[in-house]
């Protein structure tokens, strides 16, 4: 039996996008990095959060009488009313959730053991053997939580799963280096070789990313590399330059996935109540092609998405 | 396909798309022919009126056909069946080209005049008038509540379902088939009864075979005399082909690929001109049909591309032949489609793989062809290989969905379970919408729309219908009082033991009226038995190779409900027995607390056991039931997991259910689909929810559609991936899995503008439709349905 608990976002059985073959796909909660443009928003924190579905509100207040810490008000706006969550106050305790009778208020995160995992993801095996598929743990930042994280991927790897991880690559502590040792297969995201800038989008410098990549593709480890592109903050000529020189250089890189910026994220932001900062344009078709061509230049094989 | 030709079927299948005309010919000769026939045996006035039929209707050959003949006076063209169900006509005649789907060109008043004239000559006489006074009265009202179709003759359908031996007419020719038939009438013993009635059967057969040469003789002579009128050389020498090739096939045994081609064609006709039903296809057509080919392309005769052209020129042809369903018959089969398979792939006889040339031609064909009458299936056998299910998958893509996918294990299984011998079993087609069976040795016949959910409501209200309040099942007791679950699953068995005898009384009286007053000699020229058995195919001419199923609808919705009351009621008692009962009472409105907790409860399609579970108990409490009783000439009954798409109206029938659904809303799609916006976990967690069930004991199918995003089979590696995951799912006892590869703002557009996307197929239930011809209740169903998006 292992006890050991991780906080999980989503599953989704049978991705096509998340590496080779039919994947069963593990989202994990929490991640060091607070990119502008990031996806996931709800994969952020290590703890459960709320999660609104505005459109679903019909304002009837019973989550206000339901919520002990009262950090639920009610909103009146122009298009009608709703309640909002003060997300300082909340606690995640969800009892809100259980009085909302319009499903408006759901949650985001819930805690499993690796067992528990383990058992779900499992159902998918037959798919995996015909198209050499099997498990990707993302997340946020799978290597987060790192212990847990280990545990699974060895309790995969134990029955014969195939396991690979996105990861952002920022990982300071020896576990969570073992944890991207010890995967088959990475994903690695690279969002820019600028520090600065890097730490102006992401929140963190990326010298320790830099380093662990290297670190990683000396030691052999399989890895595809996952370019965000996003415009306005890391598709200058100067970064892409610079990011296909270095990739050229690593001999593990066995492909570099180009992931241009979507807007998919958006509903989450307001699900969370937050704002969204970025006010940026998806890629158009003619650029993505010039794009690939950019990293083709340099012998790389490269496409787009995952 | 050489740039010509491509052109050619271009135009051709143009003309498929516009609305089809009715056709009063068959109507007015069917009518003469009876009245001529008056009191003489009922199979000689059926092979009568066909014969006169074949001799006197309208014939046509449309420019650049190289395989020719029209199953009504038009070239897309209506058939009026007024023996089975004359009624509805006169009723619905001013209403055809207005009504909201399924519209046909408006017709002149000549011949609307014409049938003003001859459906009154069938009142008290059609198959339906005769069915409605058969069933007693209590029962009857339940046709249209607890089941839907049960009556073929309500539906203005024949059994058109069978599965029929072209091997038969290409090896024999009918003077072959003509020949068995006199030496079995010399040996009949006049003394004895049922001699006299196999000398009128065989008889009859004898007429439909000599009026089905006499109607290919007739074309010979349309091709001869186009020949010599056409100022085009290249199509005089096309036309004095065919002038020869009708000449000598159906009557003999064929020769050649093109020979094959246009005998079988001939043989569809007759029995559609006899037996309008949707359904009859052509089976494993790239089995029989590829010696010819082979033999052909090896003595040079014949190229790939003159393969490729004609079978275009088939496909396109079947979709030249409509039937008219009255409205409430529409909204259960709307969309025009006959479902005339084509059953690609799979094993041979003997367990190799079957896979050849032709099944990737066949294949490659409806790339260019795509309309909707034409059914492809794709057997998937361990052995099948990939390139081939590739290729397959490849023109589901371009065709936006369309091909059904069928395992080979899974229905072998299924057929040595109802007791054929495995060469049969291997040999097996699909027919109709998802039905397995053997050609040429066995009569599996669907049908039945039954709605189990309703069952459900029933224990759940003593017997009453939530919607019309009337007492229709056993009072099974107040179930506010229920204890336990066992109590419900009880209440519900009682409702089931109940109300599945009328199911199967509807569908027995059905088949035995059809051998009684409207048998079909024709189509039992071409099974093995039927000669020597001296029966029709209906009469029990395949014994004792027949089943007859009923199609259970909406089973998952039962298995959410029951999960939810077993969970939240006895297990969590989160909610009473009697909330729940008052939430279903007044459709959840001021019970949102409760709705949101049945919501939240397990639901089939994310690979629960816990629930997956439960419906494959209500399945087999069903194929129990239903298989305690024999059928009509002997046949054993079964069930399949199937709706068309009668999840509507079934919807309509059905109040408030456990599951969270509400009043009037439509029932789970396709038959064993998860419930609309359900399958939230991933398309192999809804594959796998399906595969775990006992498909072995819903021996007549089972259909499981699925929405697929065009942007998650982009390339060829995503498309590798769909690939094993069609396999996965068949080797892991999956039955059948058909998509639909289409955004939903595309479909919104299309409802939009329906003119743009005339050609736009999806499946619909079963089958594939032009979206633009469905009902904007259907159009919203199939937006509604999941699609797996791929967002994070």
């Amino acid at each position: 039996m292992n006890n050991t608990r991780g906080i999980v976002f989503h599953i989704i059985h049978g991705s096509f996008v998340d590496g080779p073959g039919i994947r069963t796909t593990v989202f994990l909660k929490g991640c060091p990095l607070r990119c502008v443009w990031c996806c996931n928003p709800e994969g952020q924190l290590l703890h459960p959060e709320v999660k609104l579905n505005a459109a679903l509100c019909k304002a009837c207040g019973a989550c206000i009488t339901g919520c002990p810490e009262n950090a639920i008000t009610l909103l009146t706006g122009e298009t009608g009313s709703r309640v909002q969550i003060n997300r300082s106050l909340c606690t995640g305790c969800m009892q809100c959730i259980a009085t909302c009778p319009t499903g408006a208020l759901d949650c985001f995160g819930r805690y499993y053991t690796v067992d528990e995992l383990f058992e779900i993801v499992k159902k998918d095996e037959q798919f995996y053997r015909l198209s050499g598929g099997g498990v990707t743990v993302g997340g946020g930042e799978p290597t987060f939580q790192a212990a847990f994280t280990r545990e699974f991927i060895k309790k995969c790897k134990d029955n014969y799963i195939h396991v690979a991880l996105d990861t952002c690559g920022y990982t300071t502590t020896a576990e969570g280096l073992k944890v991207l040792e010890e995967a088959d297969l990475l994903l690695f995201d690279l969002k820019g070789l600028d520090p600065r800038r890097h730490v102006a989008a992401t929140g963190v410098s990326n010298e320790r990313i830099l380093e662990n990549l290297k670190n990683l593709n000396a030691k052999g480890k399989p890895i595809i590399i996952r370019l965000p592109v996003i415009p306005g903050y890391n598709d200058s000529t100067a970064n892409l330059q610079a990011t296909a020189e270095l990739l050229a250089q690593l001999r593990s890189v066995e492909r570099v996935d180009l992931m241009p910026y979507h807007e998919y994220g958006k509903v989450k932001y307001e699900q969370l109540e937050k704002d969204y900062a970025l006010n940026v344009k998806p890629l158009s078709r003619e650029r993505q092609e010039e794009l690939l061509a950019f990293f083709r230049n340099y012998g790389l094989p490269v496409q787009i998405g995952g | 396909m050489k740039p010509g030709a491509l052109e050619k079927i271009k135009k051709l299948r143009e003309t498929m798309l516009t609305p089809p005309e009715i056709c009063v010919e068959r109507a007015y000769l069917m009518t003469e022919a009876y009245k001529e026939s008056e009191g003489e045996p009922e199979v000689i006035r059926r092979a009568k009126a066909l014969d006169k039929i074949l001799r006197e209707i309208t014939i046509g050959i449309e420019d650049g056909e190289l395989i020719v003949g029209r199953g009504t006076s038009k070239k897309r063209g209506g058939i009026i069946a007024p023996e089975i169900n004359s009624r509805w006509y006169l009723e619905e005649m001013e209403t055809l080209s207005t009504r909201p789907w399924d519209r046909f060109a408006p017709m002149t008043e000549a011949e609307k005049e014409t049938l003003r004239q001859c459906l009154p000559y069938w009142k008290g006489k059609a198959l339906y008038d005769r069915w409605c006074a058969r069933i007693p009265k209590d029962l009857l009202k339940l046709h249209g509540i607890v089941q839907f179709g049960g009556a073929y003759c309500a539906n203005n359908q024949y059994y058109g379902h069978n599965s029929i031996d072209y091997e038969i007419v290409l090896s024999k020719g009918i003077n072959g088939i003509q020949k068995e038939i006199e030496d079995k009438l010399a040996g009949l013993n006049m003394a004895v009864l049922e001699d006299v009635e196999k000398y009128h059967f065989l008889t009859a057969m004898n007429i439909e075979l000599e009026a089905t040469k006499y109607f290919a003789r007739r074309y010979a002579a349309l091709a001869a005399s186009m020949a010599e009128r056409t100022p085009d050389p290249g199509r005089k020498s096309e036309l004095q082909k065919i002038a020869a090739i009708c000449s000598r096939v159906p009557e003999n045994p064929a020769r050649t690929f093109h020979e094959a081609l246009q005998s079988i064609w001939f043989m569809y006709l007759a029995i559609m001109m006899e037996s309008p039903g949707p359904g009859l296809g052509f089976l494993r057509i790239d089995q029989y049909l590829y010696p010819y080919y082979k033999k052909d392309i090896e003595e040079g005769i014949l190229t790939k591309e003159d393969a490729l052209e004609l079978l275009a020129l088939l496909y396109i042809k079947v979709n030249g032949i409509v039937i008219p369903y009255p409205m409430e018959a529409a909204k259960v089969f709307g969309g025009f489609t006959l479902t005339a398979n084509f059953t690609l792939g799979g094993l041979t006889r003997d367990g190799r793989d079957a896979v050849n040339e032709l099944s990737y031609l066949f294949l490659e064909a409806e790339k260019e062809v795509a309309l909707n009458s034409e059914d492809i299936i794709i057997r998937v056998h361990k052995k099948t290989p990939d390139a081939f299910v590739m290729k397959a998958c490849e023109v589901a893509r371009a065709l936006r969905g369309k091909l059904k996918f069928v395992g080979d294990e899974t229905v072998i299984q299924q057929l040595l379970h109802d007791g054929k011998p495995i060469e049969y079993a291997r040999n097996y087609a699909i027919t109709g919408c998802n039905s397995p069976t053997v050609p040429g040795y066995s009569l599996d016949l669907p049908g039945g729309l039954t709605n189990i959910p309703l069952m459900l409501e029933l224990a759940l209200n003593d017997g009453r219908s939530r919607v019309t309040g009337e007492q229709i099942g056993p009072r099974t007791g107040d179930p506010r009082n229920f204890k336990s679950y066992q109590e419900v699953w009880e209440a519900f068995k009682k409702q089931v033991e109940a109300l599945i005898p009328a199911c199967l009384l509807f569908r027995n009286v059905d088949k035995q009226l059809f051998a009684e007053f409207l048998p079909s000699p024709i189509q039992s020229a071409l099974y093995h038995a039927c000669i020597e058995k001296g029966r029709d195919v209906i009469n029990g001419g395949t014994a004792p190779y027949i089943t007859t199923a009923i199609s259970l609808g909406g089973i998952p919705n039962v298995g959410d409900s029951l999960a939810a009351i077993k969970k939240l009621v006895f297990e969590e008692k989160k909610i009473s027995m009697a909330r729940l009962i008052d939430a279903l009472d007044n459709n959840f409105e001021g019970y949102e607390d409760t709705w949101r907790l049945l919501q939240g409860a397990p639901k089939f399609g994310n690979n629960d056991d816990y629930v997956d579970s439960i419906v494959n108990e209500v399945i087999l409490l069903l194929s129990n039931e239903v298989g305690k009783f024999k059928g009509f000439a002997g046949a054993v009954s079964n069930v399949a997991l199937a709706t068309i798409t009668a999840n509507i109206p079934m919807g309509f029938m059905v109040g408030a259910l456990p599951d969270g659904r509400k009043a009037g809303e439509p029932v789970a799609d396709g038959g064993i689909s998860p419930h609309r916006g359900r399958n939230i976990s991933g398309p192999t967690a809804t594959l796998m929810s399906v595969a775990k069930l006992d498909h072995i004991r819903a021996t007549n199918g089972s259909v499981l559609n699925m929405k697929f995003n065009p942007d998650t089979l982009k390339d060829e590696v995503k498309m590798r991936k769909f690939v094993s995951m069609i396999r996965t799912y068949l080797e892991a006892g999956g039955f059948f899995v058909q998509f639909n590869i289409v955004g939903s703002n595309t479909l919104r557009e299309a409802q939009k503008n329906p003119e743009k996307y005339r050609d736009l197929l999806v499946r619909v239930a079963t089958y594939s439709a032009y979206f633009v011809e469905l009902s904007t209740e259907l159009q919203d169903d199939i937006i509604a349905r999941m699609e797996f998006r791929e967002v994070y």
